[in-house]
């Protein structure tokens, strides 16, 4: 088996500023990204087919993305990138299964540096699965990436900032938006103001997207949130109305109907801990970042020696704390090969940390807004559907209950929930939530629908002509 | 004409690509996913689900949710949202869980 160095799983920001750093200080380093190219979600670059022709109109994300892009490239040769691998299982601690394309292959890291990311929260309430209704990611996939209106007429739902990026981005794209429905309060309130102080970058960036909607004419409802969406073949119309301020739970009987053919939800993010977990790294349960964590230090060291993990996909907080911790990994991670001394190594984070430090008190604004509530496992009734893949209804989790069932991997063997293609990514954060308020248990208690090998799709033939190749050698 | 959501302007795509979609011809982008070429074209109804029959189509857009698979060039169960469309492709809306039409390996 080929061993190296270092191997980083993730080319988005986190995972791009872990290579940097590590590359910079001579450390011979692999990134592994699924994308055609590095960037993540936030910072996706176009298809390599498409040719940019207006970058300044194209936003500071954008540009920030090419920014990253370019420092990874100047490290090179130390830092190898591949794109279009898949990680598909971590064992013993370190070593790593990759797919791309039809080929499989092995890979020892003597360090890890796990940027796995976040995936948007999946909240059912009746009609989620018509086609029609998109993550908030996924139609800023369709809209900012590959330039295609996923619709004509939107309704934009959910919490947290980035409903107005999309709807921003909508409208631009010539998307009439309806109007955008934040579950929580308003974002930023006066008290808080002096937590923000000093971040003129993103306040002026909300400001930017607030007036953006203004002048659109876009309505922005706050304590609001979507209620059911109907349609024969895909969304025709929706549902939606006011959510009590404290716990959002729905007040169904005022509810009003839009007739959209498009329906964008984001209720925050999950981190992707499949990888973190196959490693063996031990995670604890934090409601402010999307859920289940990896237990890290302020080095971002996992509990398993060697691995680390960064940005979103160990606690969601945004780009800026993504690019900081994925620094003081790489940066860590050359120290502990011996290419820094302490001192030098020291003195890199020294600005990471600081940075950090600074936004910490945006991080407490900003956990406090995405911060889920309770009152959305209302939404859904006991026909809807809660796991999009195995079509289980909640009716047979309200069963399995019933019966005795008391966390999620007996109420998976129960109902199915999660055994289905999507390894229950979609349906997990969501019904274990459900079962710690029905059953009063706490999230370690209810626990998790355990990740599988391979966490990515691979043919047996795939798998199987790997194991051939390697037993000729 | 045929619908096309794309949006011009800022970005030029790549060349034009044939594919099919059931005995409809589509013109797709090099670059472009499958996945965008149906929705560019207002298709939303990626496959009819196996146990209760309701349409789906894309709801992740980032390859987790597995909602947008469909049957390629004979292969079903196959991401649309993370499969670049090539020239001469035959993109079956898929019923079910699909029917390989391909030598399996």
């Amino acid at each position: 088996m080929i061993t190296k160095p270092l191997v980083v799983v993730g080319g988005g920001p986190a995972g791009m500023a872990a290579a940097i750093e590590a590359g910079r200080a001579g450390l011979q380093c692999l990134l592994l990204d699924e994308a055609p190219a590095p960037g993540g979600q936030i910072y996706r670059a176009f298809p390599q087919d498409f040719r940019v022709e207006g970058p300044l109109g194209l936003g500071k994300d954008f540009v920030n993305g090419e920014a990253l892009r370019e420092q990874l490239k100047a490290t090179a040769p130390a830092v190898e990138t591949r794109s279009d691998v898949a990680v598909v299982n971590v064992s013993r601690g370190r070593e790593l299964l990759w797919a791309s394309g039809g080929a499989t292959g092995s890979i020892c890291a003597e360090q890890l540096i796990l940027a796995t990311g976040a995936r948007d929260r999946a909240v059912p309430f009746p009609g989620w699965t018509l086609p029609g209704v998109l993550t908030a990611g996924g139609a800023q996939v369709m809209v900012k990436t590959y330039r295609v209106k996923p619709g004509s007429r939107a309704l934009v739902a959910g919490t947290g900032p980035l409903l107005l990026v999309v709807a921003n981005q909508l409208h631009q794209a010539g998307v009439e938006v309806a109007a955008v429905l934040e579950a929580g309060r308003p974002w930023i309130s006066l008290s808080e103001l002096p937590k923000l102080w000093g971040e003129w970058g993103l306040l002026r960036d909300a400001w930017t997207y607030w007036r953006g909607l203004q002048s659109a004419g876009i309505p922005l409802h706050f304590n609001h949130t979507v209620f059911e969406a109907r349609g024969k073949d895909q969304v025709e119309t929706v549902l939606y109305g006011p959510v009590d301020p404290v716990r959002w739970h729905p007040q169904k009987t005022a509810a009003q109907k839009v007739d959209v053919d498009l329906l964008v939800v984001g209720f925050g993010f999950v981190p992707n801990t499949e990888l973190g977990y196959l490693a063996g790294c031990g995670h604890e349960y934090d409601d402010k970042v999307g859920g289940w964590i990896p237990i890290r230090d302020e080095r971002m060291r996992t509990t398993v020696p060697g691995v680390y993990s960064v940005g979103d996909g160990a606690g969601v907080a945004g780009v800026l704390v993504a690019v900081e911790e994925g620094r003081i990994a790489g940066i860590t991670a050359a120290e502990q090969a011996g290419l820094l001394s302490p001192i030098d190594a020291a003195d890199r984070r020294e600005p990471a940390e600081a940075r950090l430090k600074s936004l910490q008190s945006v991080r407490e604004v900003l956990d406090d807004i995405s911060r889920i509530r309770e009152g959305l496992l209302d939404l859904a009734t006991p026909s809807t559907l809660v796991c999009r893949c195995e079509e289980v209804r909640l009716s047979a989790v309200q069963r399995a209950i019933d019966e005795g069932c008391k966390d999620l991997q007996s109420t998976k063997l129960f109902t199915r929930l999660g055994m289905g293609a999507c390894q229950g990514r979609s349906c997990e954060p969501h019904l274990g939530a459900y079962l710690c308020q029905h059953l009063k248990r706490a999230p370690a208690a209810v626990g998790r629908i355990n990740p599988q090998p391979p966490v990515r799709p691979v043919t047996f033939g795939t798998l199987a002509a790997a194991q051939e190749t390697a037993e000729e050698r | 004409m045929a619908q096309d959501l794309r949006v011009p302007g800022l970005v030029a795509r790549g060349r034009p690509v044939e594919i099919l979609v059931g005995d409809r011809a589509l013109t797709a982008f090099e670059g472009e996913t499958v996945a965008v070429a149906l929705l560019a074209a207002g298709i939303r109804h990626f496959r009819t689900s196996p146990v209760l029959g309701e349409p789906r189509g894309p709801y992740c857009g980032m390859g987790i949710c597995f909602d947008c698979v469909l049957t390629i060039d004979g292969i079903p169960g196959v991401r649309a949202c993370q499969t670049k469309v090539r020239p001469g492709m035959r993109v079956e809306i898929q019923a079910a869980h699909g029917r390989w039409e391909v030598e399996q390996r």
